[in-house]
């Protein structure tokens, strides 16, 4: 395959990804009980946050469209989709292939998982729409209003539903502090049964000694299974001391807060992974792979809209999406 | 096979295959990007060529036209 002019800037394009494959398997430290799998995150996370990207541009095309009704706003507010879909897809893979290490299942509906799924639905009924329309303006017209409504509820599956969830598995707390990081209170004899990430939590009893407070929680596993007794607690300056791990599973319970008097604990799933990014090395090959992401993004975008202007050149009147 | 699978061998395994598929990837992606700059260029050439306006007629002078 020859080389031609502009073949430099994809060819650095490709060396840096490949730089960014290799550093995130061997340069990029082990993250304390993810293993191997939290390297997962150099990609999936700047691919996550490229899907926004691409379908607010897609939404910014339509919005051209409506106003200047130019085929060629239309053309880009597709390429745009589509390459916003396929970065959806890799992203709920490699979140599916980290579920599996982590969680011990691809697939377990958690706030996070559904919220992905239901935006890749979304957007597959865009396409859906697109095809399902014979007359050309009319396609256009709908869809670009589509793709707008579609584009106001991306931010809320993507970055609100699965923080304000009280139950996800989900390292909200790896980039973004104080997303959903406070855990939950639980009342001694109360008849309410809290939930942490999928784990169903009942503070059965809670003593205190002169150097030690304990917490005994019973703890079910995700369908009842796996019923065990977990005992996190807390030093006498208050701080955590025990963080028993949760059955099967690579997280820890800890205790944030205990009123003995008043018999209520604040508990939390403490996910590994969290302040991923103090690390100076993992924090440049993240910022690395951001930008090379964003590169490959805009190379596929670039590639697709050409497509699809031919097409247009081709036959006036019909386009294959 | 299960040395494939060891803890000291996985993760070069792992990176392997990942490099693996991302050089066919970019190299597929980059023939289809060669593939239509040529496509556009051609058609671009062919727009080109049918915009030359055509003589529709040719003007001459009176002595000539009278012969």
């Amino acid at each position: 395959m020859a080389l031609r002019n502009g073949d430099g800037v994809k060819i650095f394009l490709g060396l840096w990804i490949a730089a960014v494959i290799y550093c995130m398997f061997l340069v990029v430290p082990q993250y304390v009980g993810l293993g191997d799998a939290g390297r997962i995150i150099i990609v999936h996370v700047p691919v996550a946050w490229i899907t926004s990207a691409a379908f607010l541009l897609s939404a910014i095309y339509s919005i051209i469209y409506l106003w200047k009704r130019n085929t060629i706003s239309d053309v880009a507010a597709v390429a745009a989709a589509e390459v916003g879909m396929l970065y959806c897809l890799f992203a709920t893979i490699t979140g599916s292939i980290f579920a599996e290490v982590v969680w011990g299942t691809f697939w377990n509906w958690d706030p996070r998982e559904t919220s992905i799924l239901v935006l890749l639905l979304i957007y597959a009924a865009y396409f859906a729409l697109r095809s399902s329309v014979d007359d050309n303006e009319r396609r256009r017209r709908l869809a670009a209003v589509y793709n707008i409504f579609a584009a106001v509820t991306m931010p809320f599956l993507l970055f609100v539903a699965p923080r304000i969830a009280d139950s996800t598995l989900h390292p909200n707390c790896a980039f973004l502090q104080g997303s959903k990081c406070e855990g939950v209170a639980l009342n001694l004899g109360d008849t309410k049964i809290s939930q942490l990430g999928d784990v169903v939590v009942e503070l059965k009893s809670l003593t205190k000694t002169d150097t030690l407070t304990q917490a005994t929680i019973e703890v079910r596993m995700p369908g009842m299974k796996n019923v065990a007794t977990l005992v996190p607690s807390l030093d006498s300056e208050g701080k955590p001391a025990d963080r028993p791990e949760f059955p099967g599973q690579q997280f820890r319970m800890v205790l944030l807060e205990a009123d003995a008097s008043a018999g209520t604990v604040r508990v939390n799933m403490q996910a590994p992974g969290t302040n991923l990014l103090s690390n100076p090395r993992t924090l440049w090959v993240f910022l690395a792979s951001n930008l090379g992401f964003f590169g490959l993004a805009f190379w596929l975008y670039h590639i697709r809209r050409t497509i699809l202007q031919v097409q247009q050149v081709l036959n006036p009147g019909e386009m294959s999406i | 096979m299960t040395i494939l699978l060891d803890a000291g061998v996985a993760i070069y395994v792992a990176m392997t295959t990942a490099l693996i598929v991302w050089v066919g990837v970019f190299f597929y992606l980059l023939r289809i990007d060669h593939a239509t700059q040529d496509v556009a260029r051609q058609l671009n050439e062919r727009v080109t060529a049918t915009d030359v306006p055509q003589p529709r007629a040719t003007i001459v002078s009176n002595e000539q036209a009278k012969q």
